[in-house]
């Protein structure tokens, strides 16, 4: 599965790519560093999942999810926050989105991803 | 803790206290109108008693009936206070005293002498409650309701009591309620006086607690930082380095290693992050304060429920004092209400924005709250933002917190509302009304920013001309009717004439407080000798002789307050008996004099009105400077504090949450090609420094390491090291101060030394010396291009300096001018240290 990787912070994605390269069957598809990048990289290249960050400077991970959501129903969107998500807004939840924890994400996490829901699943 | 119905509005008679820490105005407020209520209500029981026993008109029910329908008024501003609308409760008083005065006055005007100060009431009362633009509106209507009232009492010719009912009922009747209303008068001029005193001083206390608060802070954020994430990340960057060595000689052993580490990791980054949630929670920024506080509920050990109601997003010095008051709050229910409690925090945005915090646990003792740090905190905050905090609490009884910022603070602060409030046209008419009063009354004063010299001297005029066209008209009637007493009165006049003209020569020359007292002791003796010559003048002697209360509340100390107020009342008794009981010079109240007396009245009501318009602006003017200085104190912490947050969340703590995941790739890459781990290391150890240089140097920032252990001295040095101009630090012998002082001492010499390098000029040097003499002395000299003085007081660093300074009681003088670089000498004397 081919994966976009959203965070603002250069040393995360760094470290995400890090994790794409080592389980089998998923393989990066670029980076992007907000969630208009994200948008505009989705428009010219196809792509499986969105690994993205919530807390981003512009639109932000919950505005961006959604709009994904919308445009592209076919892509996997998991959003990575370091807090829990009972502390996000009621309304900001995205509805078919996958909420993860930033803390806790590794090569395992991916793989749990893959067998939750499968490729094609959201 | 509300009853409902007319049990509820008895017991709020009765009420528990109800506490604003530092301006206690609630409880003044409430009872002020209790006070006011008991005289009506006697009033109403004397009318009920003169309908059994003297005469079954039916207007003395009626009138009777009106005043227990004001004592109904007055009870629905009593429950208003409960319900803490300030504004709505004064408003209500303020209808119930005019509708009856003008009433009473139309059935009986002889009341005029006792009423014309009873409208006067509600606007002295609201000097301390309300905004400039609600008391012009408020003052607008005391003008034009004086006027109907002395309209109606000079027109009107009433039923008749006089005639009814024999003199000595009405006499008493007037002896007994002038005096009555004096003292609440006075009491109103009173409470002003103490808010005026009271106010300053809370406020410098409360600056001065809230800079205590907010280094208390960084002190502990530093600490914090340095014991625990900072040695985590020690540790994390040696177990990597370890993992690394392994990978060469026992692979195998690496796995647990990285398992370790990453659980480690994971533990530090929830550390940091719970830091960096103390400091300001990332929802508050990211969806606001409604979102937050449900987030803060949730995690409270006792069940907390939020409601929220038209709450949209505010400026963040407004979301963030709001949020940690509350936050302050259920900390405090969930420490002292009691294991079965329930929290409900309502936030609303009606007329401003207002939260509600109720509890429903063992409460305590009202006079407890006065002590507790916690609510003392609270009241800081929310009052340096422009807001105000009252508690009410009874043992148990729970505990209710009620904040509110006025729509005016909000929309100072950028936050635009489309509802408008009820009532504005007609207020804006009200205001438009005492505007053009005081306009005229300005010129009369013949100053827009009246001096109380100015106050005298013009009443003074006013009495010398009083007395000279009484003089004058006493000698043209006795030059044809050759009466003795009328060359007295012109003697006595010519008198009065003289003293004034004394008076006015020693209120130019001498200091403040001998010229109140002075124009005080002419004034009453004028409102006197009036009275008892024309008895008519009453109702204006009543109104003259408050004025000198009312000038006093801004310029005389507590002691002399009293004497005055003391005075005041003497004189309401005195000029009553007198206008009661004296025969006068036979002067008939024909149309003219009636006329003439209504003038006065309108006159001594207007200079009244203007009195208190006068006392507000002090009110205002004094704490103004203090205020907008705890304000910016307040903004800056919370900025540093959102900065702090900022740098953990997107700095040390990222690199955490990157680290512990690279960890989890090194694992799974050592089980299957260990080469491959390598680089993968070699990222998480570089990470891991970074991290650990991030936070080193954001904890020095926030509270320098060598101040608390070292001092004033080695702190600046260590910070000079780094700066790019050539700087001496001369300390010799300095000893150690408390920490407050220290940490003032040395952030405002640090932006003394910023805005140098940033200024001076590239050539420039700079000296600081510190020294101590009688309380610490610190000198900042630069050699740069300095500049014009009238640029220093624009200056943000400036401003901060002075602020910083000021809070711990200490003093700051710039020099500079172009050319001549920046000289800078601060002394925090020792009083301001030592208990």
């Amino acid at each position: 599965m081919r994966v976009l990787v959203v965070d603002d912070l250069p040393s995360f994605r760094r470290a995400v790519t890090g994790v794409i390269a080592v389980v089998d069957g998923f393989e990066l598809a670029g980076e992007a560093a907000s969630g208009e990048e994200a948008l505009d990289f989705l428009r010219d290249h196809a792509v499986g999942m969105v690994l993205m960050d919530v807390n981003m400077p512009g639109m932000g991970g919950l505005e961006a999810a959604r709009t994904i959501r919308f445009r592209h129903p076919d892509v996997k969107v998991v959003l990575l926050s370091v807090n829990n998500t009972e502390d996000l807004p009621r309304d900001a939840m995205v509805m078919g989105a996958h909420y993860r924890h930033k803390d806790r994400f590794g090569p395992d996490e991916l793989e749990a991803l893959w067998s939750d829901g499968g490729p094609a699943g959201s | 803790m509300e009853r409902r119905g007319a049990r509820g509005l008895v017991a709020g008679l009765r009420g528990h206290e109800i506490i604003e820490i530092g301006a206690p105005e609630w409880e003044r407020l409430r009872t002020y109108i209790q006070a006011d209520l008991v005289g009506v209500v006697v009033a109403a029981v004397w009318m009920a008693v003169l309908w059994a026993g003297v005469r079954r008109e039916g207007w003395l029910l009626a009138i009777a009936a009106l005043l227990l329908t004001l004592a109904a008024f007055l009870l629905r501003a009593i429950h208003l206070i409960h319900r803490y609308r300030r504004f709505a409760a004064v408003v209500v008083f303020a209808l119930a005293n005019w509708i009856v005065a003008v009433a009473v006055t139309s059935a009986v005007p002889f009341a005029l002498g006792t009423l014309a100060l009873a409208v006067l009431l509600p606007v002295l009362v609201a000097v301390q409650h309300m905004n400039h633009e609600r008391l012009s509106a408020m003052l607008g209507a005391t003008m034009l309701v004086g006027t109907v009232l002395v309209v109606v009492g000079s027109v009107t010719p009433g039923v008749g009591l006089e005639r009814l009912m024999p003199k000595s009922v009405t006499d008493a009747l007037a002896i007994a309620f002038i005096p009555f209303i004096t003292i609440l008068v006075s009491l109103a001029a009173w409470q002003n006086h103490g808010m005026l005193v009271a106010r300053t001083e809370a406020l410098r206390e409360s600056r001065a607690r809230l800079v205590a608060a907010a280094d208390r802070e960084r002190c502990q954020i530093e600490r914090n930082l340095h014991e625990g994430a900072q040695q985590r990340l020690a540790a994390a960057a040696e177990q990597a380095r370890e993992a690394r060595r392994l990978l060469d000689d026992d692979p195998r052993r690496a796995g647990p290693l990285l398992a370790r580490l990453s659980d480690d990791l994971q533990e530090a980054s929830a550390e940091l992050r719970g830091l960096a949630h103390g400091i300001y929670p990332p929802q508050l920024g990211q969806y606001g304060l409604e979102t937050a506080l449900r987030a803060a509920a949730q995690h409270a050990p006792i069940p907390a429920t939020v409601h929220a109601s038209g709450i949209g997003r505010y400026p963040p010095e407004i979301e963030i004092n709001i949020y940690f008051c509350l936050l302050e709050a259920l900390r405090n229910a969930v420490k002292h209400a009691g294991e079965r409690a329930t929290v409900v925090i309502t936030l609303q945005d009606r007329n401003g924005l207002s939260f509600d915090f109720r509890d429903t646990g063992a409460g305590c003792d009202p006079r407890l709250v006065h002590t507790g740090a916690g609510m003392i905190n609270m009241n800081d905050r929310l009052g340096a933002i422009g807001g105000t905090l009252t508690v009410d609490t009874r043992p148990g009884g729970g505990l209710r917190l009620h904040g509110h910022l006025p729509r005016s603070v909000l929309e100072s602060a950028g936050v635009e509302r489309s509802s408008q409030e009820p009532g504005s046209a007609l207020r804006g008419a009200l205001h438009a009304v005492w505007h053009l009063i005081a306009r005229l009354y300005t010129i009369l004063q013949r100053s827009t920013h009246p001096h109380p010299q100015q106050y005298i001297v013009t009443g003074l005029l006013a009495i010398m001309g009083v007395a000279l066209g009484a003089g004058a008209v006493a000698a043209a009637v006795y030059a044809g009717a050759h009466r003795i007493w009328l060359l007295a009165l012109a003697g006595g006049c010519g008198l009065v004439t003289a003293l004034v003209v004394a008076a006015l020569r020693v209120v130019r020359r001498h200091r403040i407080e001998h010229a109140i007292g002075l124009s005080a002791a002419i004034t009453w003796c004028y409102a006197l000798t009036l009275t008892a010559m024309v008895p008519a003048a009453l109702p204006y002697a009543t109104l003259v002789s408050v004025s000198p209360v009312l000038l006093s509340v801004a310029f005389l100390p507590r002691r002399r307050f009293k004497v005055v107020m003391a005075g005041t009342v003497a004189v309401a008794v005195a000029v009553t008996l007198a206008g009661r009981l004296s025969p006068g010079i036979g002067l008939t109240p024909t149309w003219p004099v009636t006329a003439v007396v209504a003038a006065l009245v309108l006159l001594a009501l207007t200079r009244a009105s203007y009195l208190a318009w006068h006392n507000h602006v002090m009110l205002v003017a004094r704490a103004e400077a203090l205020q907008e200085s705890r304000a910016r104190l307040v903004a800056a912490a919370d900025r540093e504090r959102r900065q702090i947050e900022r740098n953990l969340h997107d700095g040390a703590q990222q690199r955490l949450v990157a680290a512990a995941v690279q960890s989890r790739v090194a694992q799974r890459l050592i089980d299957g090609d260990p080469g491959q781990a390598v680089p993968v290391l070699a990222q998480l150890s570089s990470d891991l420094s970074e991290a650990q240089a991030e936070l080193r140097d954001l904890a020095h920032g926030i509270y320098p390491p060598q101040l608390a252990e070292s001092g004033l001295e080695a702190a600046l040095r260590a910070a000079t090291r780094h700066s790019p101009l050539p700087t001496e630090i001369r300390a010799a012998g300095l000893g150690r101060y408390p920490p407050e002082i220290e940490i003032n001492v040395y952030f405002c010499l640090l932006e003394a030394l910023q805005n140098a390098s940033k200024h001076a000029g590239e050539q420039a040097t700079v000296t600081i010396d510190l020294h101590e003499r009688d309380g610490l002395c610190f000198d900042f000299a630069d050699t740069g291009i300095g500049c014009h003085p009238g640029l220093i007081p624009t200056g943000h660093g400036i401003t901060n300096m002075y602020d910083r300074v000021g809070a711990i009681g200490g003093t700051l003088t710039i020099e500079t001018s172009p050319g001549a670089g920046l000289r800078l000498h601060g002394r925090v004397p020792a009083a301001a240290h030592r208990p």
